[in-house]
């Protein structure tokens, strides 16, 4: 059996006294793309930068994060340095405050390749452009300043830098919130082709379900800190077994089902200062029991590498 | 055969940009005209830059426009008095996209509900917070909302003060720019079904902007959609969506992922490579350089809004017959 | 990173600095409010004890009348902190007012006062101090408005860029189309908006007053009846090498107060979230 790429095991991250991301765990393997999916407060974005130790130090993180078998808690901070951009990168959902503004964008990527393998200049510059080549900008182009691209160029200029390395892994932060549709799908896209071509795993973190649902063959769904729901992306799109997959999936208004009401979810995300007793979910759950109030479930098997956290899950249609 | 509401005829916004050495007028909205009916909401969708957000300020008189009028019942919204703009005020109110900046950070939700009472003189003191309890319960807050501060709620809850605010007046036509955009997937429905009681409930007509095309197919009895400034596309909803003739409604139809896989799947294959860096087009349509269809005469002349069939209206020299690559995928 | 997790990595405590600045100007004000309990020497009071050095008598020394330095620098004090606080708060009332307009009327208005700010800005604020009060006389009144009439416009600045943020922001909008007169809004909505950088400004307005007032005293244009810490300084210099304690010991005081005020603004700027 293959090693995973990630493996995340009972990550928790708090501060001071609140823990925003419970006892996470999950795996990407070599080649998958896959979707960590929330909305805020689930700890997502915490999830994801703990990964690349990116928390402020204010964060106290337990549990192991291990990229390619070596746990990146323990590794020393050049370790650590030499590892992000080469082996594990990440694109981040503003592509405005990504680039350095006073420098062309053909010389931060070039930077990126020059700062892990010590090309020389020349070459780096000649690979710089067939990175942009290959997201779609003109090679031309690396001459320009980040303010002289338009959002869409700027997420592509950014996934150029991230796979200059041929990482294994690549975080991808909601990377396609801020742009138009028609800009999304171009971006989807070339994610999609990035990862056929060059292999790259990608852990794509949003709360955009129709994108995971398009790129992602398998889904972890996060709510309050906590993995409600993970498993292939069929699966859960068919049959989901947890009530807030279920009631968001009900939630969102689509264009491929008639224009009926949409089923909202009552009430907000928890605080998480403030948790409610027992799982996070109960105190919206339509399906919830004493026990729900009680104790927090676990998370358990329900089939096929498909787990879920509840004491309830919605049945299967026969 | 009603009369319209709300009358926007050939708006025109020209910003001036560019330094004190290269100024250049950018029009962000280039003869906008269209009609909402009472009782009506219009969806107005667009992707940035078509001037949706802009041309939405100026039908509820927030900006005032370069050239054309807006009428609102009976109030003609020109280059007004600021006494005449607050009549029509009364008339017509504004739900922000950002439930953070709408609301100010000092006043409680009381005093944020009583202000509009107080300038327009609709009422004070005890009538006032019956009012106030009134529109609170209509939203879906408690008056125990009344003497907190914004910043103690959440993004869903802030916008239904907002929502609140706009409705304390008791307004007949509401403009919201991009309402739900900036909230949770699972609250986006909470604010949604929201609008569609208060509209039956309080007899509202909407103008409703977003950039998402599934969120305006859910609520939108029309749908107006705008490029580069310009009206390409505006008919009955469930037109437009089932057969979108302006070749930019299609693509922006065709670029929504969907959740179903088997659609999904469909809707992947038939994807047409968009040439790369388009560069904006001048002269002639303004889509034309991203357009799968264009010919010389796009180039040439600007096509201009006109009928097809019942109310549908696209401004395309070649919507008719030619093409009817829909998102079904019917044949013509 | 969610709003939460933002939210929580921002709370801090008062900074050290913050704490210091209290420290300092909270002790330098006690001591002029209570200088009646704090001493029994009459400040103007002439003495036979001439220059002597701080003892049990006479705890900062006396100078060459035999005046207590003692009483001379807490009464001072009150002379020094009062026209500081009195023309401080002045300069950022009218700065206040001016920023508020400014930023919030835009367009003409907005041109003119800040032609009229840069004027005053350009102006060597202590060289016209000066000018003015040799020509209208030097009493407390005048000079707390001299010098709180001249520094103005670092306020006016600081606030009308604030307002000119928050002027494009949804809420003003939504209070424009909830009916309020401009006036209105300005009082409103856009005052209690700034009032934290208000706050700041007034304690550094309030600092920087009271160093223009020393300078005014020094150079001898200080109210003579009301000895302040300038006058203290501009007659300890005379003794410098006999007398140390006549100038440093009303420095030192001056010091404190001007950096307790300054760490004061810093720690009120620092500690809000925007």
């Amino acid at each position: 059996m293959t090693d995973p790429v990630l493996s995340v095991r009972d990550l928790t991250v708090r501060f001071g006294e609140v823990a925003v991301v419970d006892k996470v765990g999950l795996d990407v393997m070599p080649g998958e793309i896959v979707g960590l999916v929330g909305e805020s407060g689930s700890g997502k974005s915490v999830t994801a930068r703990a990964v690349m130790r990116l928390l402020p130090r204010r964060a106290a993180i337990s549990g192991s994060v291990r990229l390619l078998g070596e746990d990146i808690g323990a590794m020393s901070e050049r370790r650590l340095r030499a590892l992000r951009g080469s082996v594990v990168s990440m694109i981040f959902q503003d592509p405005m405050t990504s680039f350095d503004p006073v420098h062309r964008i053909g010389a931060q990527i070039a930077e990126a390749i020059t700062v892990h393998a010590r090309p020389g200049w020349r070459k780096a510059t000649k690979r710089v452009g067939s990175l942009l080549e290959s997201v779609g900008i003109a090679p031309a182009r690396a001459r320009a300043f980040p303010h002289e691209l338009s959002g869409g160029m700027r997420q592509r200029a950014m996934t150029a830098m991230a796979v200059a390395n041929g990482p294994a892994l690549m975080i991808a932060d909601e990377p396609t919130t801020a742009l138009d549709v028609t800009v999304q799908d171009q971006v989807m896209q070339l994610m999609r082709d990035l990862n056929q071509s060059s292999g790259t795993a990608i852990l794509l973190i949003t709360h955009n379900i129709a994108v995971v649902a398009s790129l992602c063959s398998r889904l972890v769904v996060l709510y309050a800190g906590r993995v409600v729901e993970d498993g292939p992306t069929a699966d859960l799109l068919s049959a989901p077994r947890h009530p807030y997959t279920t009631a968001l999936l009900r939630s969102v208004p689509r264009l491929d089902q008639p224009a009926t009401r949409l089923v909202a979810i009552s009430g907000q995300p928890p605080d998480p200062a403030n948790p409610p007793s027992g799982c996070m979910f109960q105190p919206r759950c339509e399906r919830a029991i004493a026990r729900c109030r009680e104790a927090e479930p676990p998370l358990g098997a329900v089939g096929a590498g498909h787990h879920v956290r509840c004491w309830r899950p919605v049945e299967v249609a026969a | 055969m009603k009369t319209p509401f709300v009358r926007v005829s050939t708006i025109r916004k020209t910003f001036d940009t560019g330094t004190v050495f290269r100024r250049h007028a950018m029009t962000a909205v280039n003869d906008v005209s269209f009609d909402i009916l009472p009782g009506e909401t219009l969806g107005l969708v667009g992707e940035s830059g078509s001037g949706k957000s802009t041309l939405g300020r100026i039908v509820v008189g927030l900006t005032p426009a370069s050239s054309g009028h807006v009428t609102i019942g009976e109030h003609r919204l020109g280059a007004l008095a600021t006494a005449e703009r607050k009549a029509v005020w009364r008339q017509a109110q504004m739900v922000f996209q950002d439930p953070h900046a709408s609301l100010d950070p000092r006043m409680t939700v009381h005093d944020l509900l009583a202000e509009p009472l107080r300038n327009f003189g609709i009422a004070r003191g005890a009538e006032a917070a019956a009012l106030i309890a009134e529109t609170l319960d209509a939203c879906g807050l408690g008056m125990r909302t009344a003497p907190r501060y914004p910043s103690e709620f959440s993004g869903g809850q802030r916008q239904r003060i907002g929502i609140a605010r706009a409705l304390i007046v008791r307004p007949r036509f509401i403009v919201a720019d991009e309402p739900v955009s900036a909230l949770d997937v699972s609250v986006q429905a909470q604010i949604i079904n929201l609008l569609q009681d208060l509209r039956a409930a309080f007899g509202l007509t909407f103008l409703f902007i977003s950039h998402d095309l599934a969120v305006v197919r859910h609520i939108a009895d029309r749908v107006a959609v705008m490029f580069r400034g310009r009206l390409v596309e505006i008919g009955e909803a469930a037109a437009v969506y089932a057969s979108p003739l302006h070749p930019y409604t299609q693509l922006l139809l065709r670029s929504v992922p969907l959740l179903d896989p088997r659609a999904e799947a469909e809707r992947l294959a038939r994807r047409v490579a968009e040439p790369k860096d388009a560069a904006p087009a001048s002269g002639g349509c303004a889509f034309r350089t991203r357009c799968p269809h264009a010919e010389p005469l796009c180039a040439a002349e600007e096509p201009s809004l006109s009928s097809r069939s019942g109310g549908h209206l696209v401004a395309c020299h070649f919507a008719d017959g030619q093409r009817r690559h829909s998102v079904q995928g019917e044949a013509a | 990173m969610s709003a939460t997790v933002a939210v929580l990595s921002r709370i801090r405590l008062p900074s050290a600095a913050m704490t210091f600045g209290v420290l300092l100007t909270g002790v330098v004000a006690l001591g002029a409010v209570l200088a009646p309990w704090l001493t029994n020497a009459d400040p103007l009071g002439l003495g036979t004890d001439i220059l002597s050095a701080p003892s049990a008598a006479h705890p900062m020394g006396t100078d060459d009348l035999g005046r207590d330095l003692f009483a001379r620098v807490l009464y001072g004090g009150r002379v020094s902190l009062g026209v500081g606080l009195f023309s401080g708060l002045l300069s950022v009332v009218f700065g206040t007012g001016i920023g508020l307009i400014a930023g919030f009327a835009g367009g003409m208005s907005d041109e003119v006062l800040m032609r009229v700010t840069e004027m005053f800005q350009v102006m060597p604020k202590l060289l016209a101090a000066v000018v003015v009060v040799s020509l209208v006389g030097s009493s407390l009144t005048n000079e707390v408005l001299v010098i709180g009439l001249l520094s103005w416009p670092a306020t006016a600045r600081v606030i009308r860029s604030r307002v000119q943020v928050l002027r494009g922001q949804d809420f003003i909008a939504a209070a424009r189309m909830g009916g309020a007169s401009p006036l209105r809004i300005l009082w409103r909505n856009l005052l209690p908006n700034v009032s934290a950088f208000v706050l700041v400004s007034t304690s550094l307005q309030i600092a920087s007053a009271i160093v223009s007032e020393s300078f005014l005293s020094f150079l001898g244009l200080g109210d003579p009846g009301h000895p302040s810490w300038g006058l203290l300084l501009q007659q300890g210099q005379l003794f410098l090498e006999q007398a140390w304690w006549l100038t440093t010991l009303p420095g030192v005081a001056l010091a404190m107060t001007v950096l307790g005020m300054n760490l004061l603004g810093d720690g009120l700027s620092g500690g809000r979230a925007r």
